[in-house]
């Protein structure tokens, strides 16, 4: 699996200037390269299972059989 | 007859050869499947938000004409001898950005960000013709482009300041423009091009006789000249569309010819090829123009296509009834021509013999003595279809209306002439009273239904104000007549 990058506190870019000053977006320059990722974006390993919910017909119930 | 089993074409800066691929293959399958590129978007797939625009160049008249389109729903195949660009391609190597992209991050134009590939190439496109649009040039340029967060007002001043950033003589579609032309002129070998076996086909005829003998051979085949709606009869019903018969590369089918009394033109011109020659001799039409679809689909599909499916709710029938239009099948060798309003049958059934096709289009130019409207109403201005349309045209002398035509879209199972409304006007003094008392006779033609576009109720009362709009704004004893400028 792939390592998720950890982000520190410490090393995120402070917020500067003043109320209304405008800033660019962060991940403007992704958006308009389109290499911004998306769900839809990201390649499925071979095999992903996917989940979806079934959703009871009743509001209580016991579950008899399955 | 020459046959080729593969297709050829350009994808950015790379060369594209494919034989084997399913016949109903779309190009954004193409690109975010089997190619990776990602960045073209899957926003509907029916080609109305735009997310997945992409540009596609094609040789015309030995130019190169680059035009956006909705990649969701144009059929791979389509594509041989093209040059695909993807939002990929905008980038320098250096990761530079475009002067579009610079225009839109300094603009603050994305907020999700998922509409802005689509945006881009959009604005890419106008940036290309029209380096310099007003504010009513780049609406109109993205028309075909649906944002649901960021707003429009942002995206329209990036589009403002593109040219701030740069200088489309520079920009590499123009700098390498020489050099594709020729990669795709090698391309071009008038052969036909077939793909897939038996299950599962994609032709490409050579021209408009080979089209007609395959026809022959294959009777059942889909005809795809835009993929404006086939395309959806895929992503959205999953429908099997083999064999089919891909048109839009035809350029015999794409000829328009003005003689003395009549504007002709092929069943492969496309709504932006028509244009033109539409604002030159049918100035009405102009607005008309603009509220079908957006861009990317003008700039595919054909009215040959708006005609041939057979929709109650098609934009054109109802203008091109109105002004007494024929259309021009084949079959074999044989050529019929028929009153378009003959066509239209019943709802899903047009007078279309096997093996037929529609090969053109023919209109007569107006006489002085004519007074021409098209009206659409839909629920959204832009980029929507017709909840009912209405081609009107009269012909006015000595104060008496002499002749009319009236067909309407959205009131009928077909689009349909208001024969007796109609019957009831010719004679008439041009005057107020007669055509709001003939409006009154439209329940006789027409008996709507009603769904989610509109009540019955609604369609009727907004017909019977169309018609009594039609007078407002062309009384010819009101010295400027009132132009209605309202969206709907």
């Amino acid at each position: 699996m792939q390592d998720f990058e950890r982000i520190s506190m410490e090393n995120v870019k402070k917020i500067s200037g003043r109320i209304h000053s405008n800033h660019i977006h962060d991940s403007a320059t992704k958006h308009v390269t389109g290499l911004a990722k998306y769900c839809d974006d990201i390649t499925e390993p071979v095999g992903t299972l996917h989940a979806y919910l079934g959703v009871s017909e009743v509001a209580h119930a016991n579950i008899k059989k399955y | 007859m020459k046959i080729r089993d593969e297709i050829k074409f350009i994808l950015n800066g790379r060369d594209i050869t494919l034989n084997a691929f399913k016949a109903e293959q779309t190009l954004l399958e193409f690109l975010r499947i089997d190619q990776q590129l990602v960045g073209t978007k899957e926003g509907c797939a029916e080609g109305d938000c735009g997310a997945c625009t992409v540009l596609v160049g094609r040789l015309v008249n030995g130019g190169l004409k680059y035009e956006i389109v909705n990649a969701c729903i144009r059929f791979l195949a389509s594509l041989d001898g093209c040059h695909v660009v993807t939002i990929e391609y905008l980038s320098g190597s250096n990761g530079d950005l475009h002067p579009v992209q610079k225009a839109m991050v300094e603009c603050h134009a994305s907020q999700c960000g998922f509409c802005t590939p689509g945006f881009v190439m959009s604005l890419y496109s106008l940036w290309m013709e029209n380096p310099n649009p007003s504010k009513r040039d780049v609406e109109i340029s993205v028309q075909g482009n649906l944002c649901r967060c960021t707003g429009y007002e942002p995206i329209i001043n990036a589009a403002l300041s593109v040219n701030k950033f740069g200088n489309p003589t520079f920009d590499q579609l123009n700098t390498e423009r020489e050099n594709i032309i020729n990669k795709l002129s090698r391309l071009q070998d008038d052969a036909r091009v077939e793909i897939g076996d038996d299950n599962n086909k994609a032709i490409l005829p050579a021209n408009i006789d080979d089209l007609a003998q395959i026809l022959e051979d294959r009777p059942n085949s889909t005809i795809v000249a835009g993929a404006t709606d086939v395309g959806l009869w895929v992503t959205k019903f999953l429908k099997p569309i083999s064999p089919v018969l891909f048109i839009g590369q035809l350029t015999d089918l794409k000829k328009i010819e003005v003689n003395d009394d009549m504007l002709t033109f092929g069943a492969g011109v496309t709504y932006t090829e028509i244009q033109d020659y539409l604002s030159k001799f049918f100035p009405f039409l102009e607005n008309y123009w603009d509220r079908i679809a957006g861009w990317q689909v003008r700039n595919m599909g054909t009215i040959g296509g708006n005609i041939a499916n057979g929709s109650p709710i098609g934009d054109t029938p109802p203008i091109l009834i109105a002004l007494n239009s024929d259309i021009i099948l084949r079959k074999g060798n044989q050529i019929r021509i028929l009153p378009i309003e003959k066509y239209f049958i019943e709802y899903g059934k047009q007078d279309l013999q096997k093996s037929e096709f529609i090969l053109g289009i023919r209109v007569p130019l107006q006489s002085n003595n004519q007074l021409n409207s098209a009206y659409k109403i839909s629920k959204r201005r832009e980029d929507d279809i017709s909840t009912l349309a209405v081609g009107i045209s009269m012909n006015i002398e000595n104060g008496l209306i002499k002749d009319c035509r009236i067909a309407f879209g959205g009131m009928a199972a077909t689009p349909k002439r208001a024969l007796v409304t109609e019957g009831s006007l010719k004679g008439k003094t041009w005057c107020y009273e007669a055509i709001n008392e003939a409006s009154k006779m439209l329940n006789e033609d027409f008996s709507p239904l009603s769904d989610w576009r509109a009540t019955k109720e609604y369609r009727m009362t907004v017909a019977r104000n169309l018609l009594n709009r039609f007078f407002l704004e062309h009384d010819l004893e009101i010295i400027e007549p009132i132009q209605l400028h309202a969206g709907f």
